[in-house]
């Protein structure tokens, strides 16, 4: 028995070893799993009350459901437009499917998706302008409740670091509009990010002319898409309508499910096929000069030129955590939307929009400002006060009449 | 006779009130004679907790500072503590530490950083860590630089350095500040 005893543990201990030493290292990155959509998943729109509409003429690829609201509610629509099947409940256009168990089901398992969505951790916290930024996988909020891709910031990139099954959730906490995609905005994908394993959940969402959105919104009410924007992935409504101008929604593709040690040539990365190493002679950038320029931006300049003109700047405000990162064509950038007045940690590596190379030593940029150690010298105007009373003094003194 | 006692009470009230107040702070800057031995020249990067600059006296606690909501580093709560900007590097690391110190206080009584002006190249400046350890430093140059922002004393790609920063020039009533800050450079000993 007590053999028998000592055999268990050490086969416990052995397991326990095995683990340690064979688990794979994790990425810096908490990875999350992706969010479960269950049978919400065939459908590219989904919504609840009290409306689907759309002014012509919208393609979609990919189920359109509208459930508690009747089947009327889907107008501008037709079968036609569609590469999939509208359900509906009763009352609506005839080639419409009326199937309310199944539209019931897809809802509760969108809400359960919902939910799972904004309890997932750790959460980082960061600028409400995602135009022009690069992120890497993981949960993202704003500081200031709201998220936005404004025209002309550039666009937003994805950046999945050669891992398929990358996660991008971002959590909008404001009611009402929280997700804004300005006109012609892009979400762009790299190194093998997909847009089924991007989530937004917001509660409404604005999708503005032209825009090139990738994901699925989650939406606790509407969402909205302006005319002529291209989506890849679904909007998906719990409680209020989806309205769409002329717009192309096309579900995502399924994520290549290579795992991220194999050989970038492999299926499913198609960008990576042209992916090649940054040489080894490309030497790590060092920061010549920086400073800054506003409370909220800094500027630097890096060095030296060894082979590659394309950088990714890495910064965050702390040394280590690099919580945002951009691409710059050239030996200088000007980094804007900075937290005001934070002192800023950057660092550099050559970059062909594909690899990334060594980082070069990072630095704090620009701040913070000089410490105020002083107080009112009060010594000083103590004495000016003693002096002032001789003064005034010997004036009367003079004054006074003699006698 | 009764009209010459007024004026004089004018004369002799202030100049005694002077005097007095001369007499204090004569007084006060002549405090804190302390001297302390030291294990020198091993490198380590805990956090600092104790710097002794013997040619000024300074023998005092270090806090952890941040930054303040207008950008500027933090200073101590109290004028007899120094402070680390802790967003930085640590004393011993590559890069430069800061550490602030208050000129004067609130009642004008001078801070811990009030002599900071005499330190001459090569005085030595005395870091402790937490874990007991001491590091060297030795003073390079000092400069004075107007408020704000002065990256340069808060960075660096080369080398180990501690940078003491306080307050110089004149008093400003209307920004609450003095004209100047005075920063001094120091290189590590190896």
């Amino acid at each position: 028995m007590k053999i028998f005893s000592k055999i268990k543990f050490v086969a416990l201990l052995l397991i326990i070893l095995v683990q340690f030493v064979f688990v794979p290292p994790q990425r810096a990155y908490a990875a999350q799993s992706t969010v479960s959509l269950g049978t919400a998943a065939p459908f590219a729109i989904l919504a609840g009350t009290p409306v689907i509409t759309d002014s012509p003429t919208s393609s979609i690829t990919g189920n359109v459901g509208l459930y508690p609201a009747a089947g009327s509610g889907i107008t501008g629509l037709i079968c036609t437009q569609v590469t999939g099947t509208i359900y509906a409940r009763t009352g609506g256009n005839v080639c419409f499917t009326v199937d309310d168990a199944l539209l019931l089901a897809a809802k509760n398992d969108l809400t359960a998706a919902y939910t799972d969505a904004a309890g997932r951790t750790p959460v980082t916290t960061i600028n409400t302008e995602l135009g022009g930024h690069t992120l890497v996988p993981g949960v993202y909020a704003s500081g200031a409740t709201t998220f936005g891709i404004t025209a002309g910031a550039g666009p937003l990139v994805l950046d999945a670091q050669g891992d398929p099954n990358a996660v991008f959730i971002f959590e909008v906490a404001a009611a009402a509009t929280g997700l804004t995609v300005g006109p012609g905005s892009v979400v762009s994908l790299a190194n093998g990010a997909c847009a089924s394993n991007i989530f937004w959940r917001v509660d409404s969402a604005a999708i503005d002319t032209t825009a090139v959105f990738k994901g699925n919104i989650l939406a606790l009410n509407s969402i909205s898409v302006a005319n002529g924007a291209n989506i890849e992935g679904r909007l998906l409504a719990r409680n209020g309508q989806v309205t769409l101008i002329n717009d192309t929604i096309k579900l995502p593709t399924t994520c290549a499910t290579v795992t991220a040690t194999s050989s970038l040539s492999s299926a499913g990365a198609p960008s990576s096929a042209y992916c090649q190493d940054i040489s080894e002679q490309v030497v790590p950038p060092s920061i010549i000069e920086s400073k800054r320029v506003s409370p909220t931006s800094i500027s630097l300049s890096w060095g030296p030129y060894s082979g590659i003109n394309v950088f990714n700047v890495e910064y965050g405000l702390t040394n280590g955590s690099w919580l945002y990162n951009t691409n710059v064509t050239g030996f200088s950038t000007t980094i804007n939307s900075l937290p005001a007045n934070q002192p800023i940690w950057v660092r550099i590596a050559a970059s062909n929009y594909c690899t990334i190379g060594d980082y070069g030593q990072s630095k704090l940029v620009g701040g913070p400002g000089l410490p105020n150690t002083g107080f009112a010298p009060r010594e000083n105007n103590m004495w000016y006060i003693p002096m002032a009373i001789i003064f005034v003094g010997v004036f009367v003194l003079r004054l006074s009449p003699r006698h | 006779m009764k009209l010459y006692v007024r004026p004089l009470l004018f004369i002799v009230v202030p100049v005694v009130f002077s005097l007095l107040l001369l007499f204090y702070f004569v007084q006060s800057t002549n405090k804190k004679p302390v001297s302390q031995s030291q294990v020198l020249g091993i490198v380590s990067t805990g956090l600092p907790v104790h710097l002794t600059i013997p040619a000024i006296n300074v023998n005092a606690n270090i806090q952890y500072l941040g930054v303040t909501s207008k950008g500027d580093m933090e200073v101590p709560n109290n004028t007899l503590d120094t402070g680390w900007f802790k967003l930085g590097p640590r004393p011993g690391e590559t890069g430069s530490a800061v550490i602030a110190g208050h000129f004067n206080g609130k009642n004008g009584e001078p801070g811990v950083f009030f002599n900071l002006y005499k330190l001459k190249e090569g005085d030595k400046l005395y870091v402790e860590d937490d874990k007991g350890t001491s590091l060297t430093f030795a003073v390079r140059e000092s400069r004075t630089y107007d408020p704000g922002y002065a990256e340069e004393v808060f960075s660096s790609n080369d080398g180990t350095h501690l940078n003491l920063v306080t307050c110089d020039g004149v008093w400003d009533g209307v920004k609450k500040s003095y004209s100047k800050r005075l920063v001094v450079f120091a290189d590590i000993v190896p």
